[in-house]
């Protein structure tokens, strides 16, 4: 039949259609070839060994990311009479459509937290003779402080200016200033700030400025944040990681 | 394998729901040998799916919608199926189907959502199949945004036997398919044009398109309204039945996505612009009052709804209207969007495609229509416009928001590779 109509379409090809094997075996090459670029038969095994739920999580992580795995785990383990709020503590997609649904009410006291750790340190890079933090969690309630690691300790006593501006939408704002005493033989200082900065948009990012400063002094900069929701004030119901499942005490 | 099954027969229940036998019959009596059965396919789908866009607006459930256009497909082609039609087109229709089946097993393998798909698309889909109806739209993300993409979705999850939501955005693979094959289809030469629906579908189709986003979607319908507007223009074929389906493809794409209101304002103006210069006022008053009428229907609608049409991801707030007039922010921002627009194209192969077959159509100097050409140039114009106007996080909506803007209207310069092929490939 496949060669009738090959025949039928070619001929206005003037191509000689009594020899169709060797046009139907191009043809047939090329359409395999684009079977296997597309992983047609791999895609195939995958439908048929793979339920449409274990085929979504199969390319996400457990507990990184979305996390959509933990949250199909969640999802297939406990029947969610309501709609769970789900809180991810990283900038990712959300995965509460899983198992989202209209008819059930949002609930009141059941939680899924994601990626969530109270006390996070936050690396930052160096540019412009400045240390930036980007790449924040969305939860962050407070900026506990800054830790700053030096190449080696120092020799003599010495005071810094360490200034910290929050920048968001190409507006730089200053926080805080603060005077830093650093005694010698020191290696590491930790600035306490406990600075309340909740508000903000998801893009924002921190610089933090060490006034007088010396390139090659300074191993590192670290940004110690507090995080919005106090695990204590919740009954932890499933941990996987830094996953949780939560149900907040009465 | 039951899921197998269902994504072999999606295809061929797709292609028996969008015949309509009674058409072809009238409309060969009205309109002769005029336009082909491919053409009235078209129309039936675009009848079908305004029909579905006004049985959504009155907010009923989906199965009534269901019942509404199986009605519609019984009484037009009881007493008048007719397979010979089919049949003219069985080569074509078999490529399309394998071409469906091949990537729509790539995306039931991986069925996950994109990122804009998991935060406001699917729960949006998932509104009108659950049957919670407009009010609930405003409670969820984006909620000025049109719903018909989404309605289509939840149309196909629930018509389909597993309820599985993936049917939903397979349709959207099937009309992506068809669009590809409608365009194609005005090549002079037979053979080339199941060659270029081949390579076309293959190369420009990317899986990221198919996991919620409804850029795919208007891609599509440019593609649709492409067609018409190269018969429109370049083939001078100004026929009632080429300017029905202009209006009605100019209404569907005005409800998937909200910058879609510059694309049916542009094509139109364009099209009475186009009429007036020529002196030819033949349709001129039905082009014209369409026009109003698809523009102020959406309007109604959204006031009846109390659809708030401001973009809330923008204008909530803090935006300030003044500093759209400031000339070092202006100049900062074209730079921005124009750097960000030139990498995009290289990541989009059909918009590169159809500059190319326009340098050579211009090289060439081969006839082409300056109203087509306009308007592609409007449409590129618009990509900056649409983020001109963008003041909070500017760079970052237009570092990740520009290549899926150039995709929904790059569809349109096809039309430039059909033009060029028409010439040098002369039937």
């Amino acid at each position: 039949m496949i060669t009738y109509l090959l025949e039928m379409k070619f001929k206005n090809l003037n191509i000689n259609y009594k020899k169709p094997k060797g046009i139907v075996l191009i043809l047939f090459i090329l359409f395999m070839t684009i079977l296997v670029s597309f992983d047609f038969f791999k895609n195939v095994f995958s439908i048929i060994k793979y339920n449409k739920d274990e085929r979504i999580i199969r390319n996400s992580k457990f507990c990184e990311g979305d996390s959509q795995g933990f949250v199909s785990y969640l999802n297939k383990n406990y029947n969610f009479g309501t709609n769970p709020i789900l809180l991810n503590n990283t900038i990712s997609p959300l995965s509460d459509w899983i198992y989202f649904d209209f008819k059930k009410e949002q609930s009141k006291s059941e939680l899924i937290l994601l990626n969530y750790e109270e006390t996070q340190t936050i690396k930052t890079e160096f540019k412009n003779s400045r240390f930036i933090a980007r790449k924040l969690p969305p939860l962050l309630r407070e900026i506990k402080g800054i830790n700053i690691s030096f190449e080696d300790e120092l020799n003599i006593d010495k005071t810094f200016v360490v200034n910290l501006y929050k920048v968001q939408n190409k507006k730089k704002e200053n926080l805080t200033s603060n005077q830093v005493l650093l005694k010698k033989g020191l290696n590491n200082k930790f600035i306490d700030l406990s600075l309340n900065d909740s508000e903000g948009r998801k893009l924002r990012s921190y610089e933090i400025e060490i006034k007088p400063f010396k390139k090659g002094m300074i191993k590192n900069v670290n940004l110690i944040i507090n995080n919005q929701i106090k695990l204590s004030d919740y009954q932890i119901i499933e941990k996987k990681q830094n996953c949780y499942f939560l149900r907040k005490n009465d | 394998m039951i899921e197998i099954i269902n994504i072999i027969l999606f295809p061929l229940a797709l292609i028996i729901f969008f015949q309509n036998h009674l058409f072809a019959k009238l409309l060969k009596k009205r309109f002769g040998k005029e336009n082909s059965h491919f053409d009235y396919y078209i129309l039936n789908l675009f009848i079908i799916l305004n029909l579905i866009l006004l049985v959504s607006l009155f907010n009923f459930d989906i199965e009534f919608t269901i019942i509404i256009i199986s009605i519609y497909f019984i009484l037009v082609n009881i007493f008048n199926f007719n397979f010979k039609i089919i049949s003219k087109f069985i080569f074509s229709l078999l490529i399309l189907i394998i071409i469906f089946q091949v990537l729509s097993i790539y995306i039931v393998a991986n069925p996950d959502l994109g990122w804009d798909g998991k935060f406001h698309w699917y729960k949006k889909a998932l509104n009108f199949y659950q049957n919670m109806g407009f009010e609930n739209l405003s409670n969820l993300p984006k909620y000025e945004y049109p719903h018909f993409g989404v309605y289509l979705w939840a149309f196909f999850w629930s018509i389909n036997p597993l309820n599985f939501e993936y049917f939903g955005r397979l349709f959207y693979l099937f009309l992506y398919l068809l669009s590809i094959f409608s365009i194609v289809d005005l090549l002079n030469n037979k053979n080339l044009k199941l060659i270029l629906f081949i390579t076309l579908s293959l190369i420009t189709f990317n899986f990221n398109h198919f996991t919620g986003n409804q850029d795919i979607l208007v891609f599509s319908f440019v593609i649709f309204l492409s067609r018409y507007l190269y018969l429109i223009y370049e083939k001078k074929e100004q026929t009632l039945f080429n300017l029905i389906l202009f209006i009605l493809i100019n209404n569907i794409i005005l409800w998937i996505k909200y910058e879609c209101i510059v694309y049916v304002i542009l094509s139109y103006s364009m099209l009475l612009i186009y009429k007036l210069f020529k002196k030819d006022y033949k349709y001129f008053l039905l082009i014209f009052f369409s026009f109003l009428f698809t523009l102020i229907f959406k309007l109604s609608i959204s006031q009846f709804y109390q659809i708030n049409l401001n973009a809330s991801f923008q204008f909530s707030g803090e935006y300030d209207l003044f500093k759209l007039f400031d000339i070092n922010l202006f100049f900062y921002k074209f730079y921005i969007i124009f750097k960000y627009y030139f990498f995009s194209l290289f990541k989009n192969p059909v918009i590169l495609i159809g500059y190319i077959s326009l340098a050579l159509i211009l090289l060439q100097k081969i006839k082409i229509s300056l109203t087509n050409v306009f308007l592609f140039i409007l449409f590129n114009l618009s990509s900056f416009l649409i983020f001109y106007i963008i003041q909070i996080d500017f760079e970052w909506h237009v570092a990740y928001g520009i290549d899926r803007h150039i995709l929904q209207y790059s569809g349109f310069s096809i039309l430039f590779l059909v033009v060029f092929f028409n010439k040098i490939f002369k039937n």
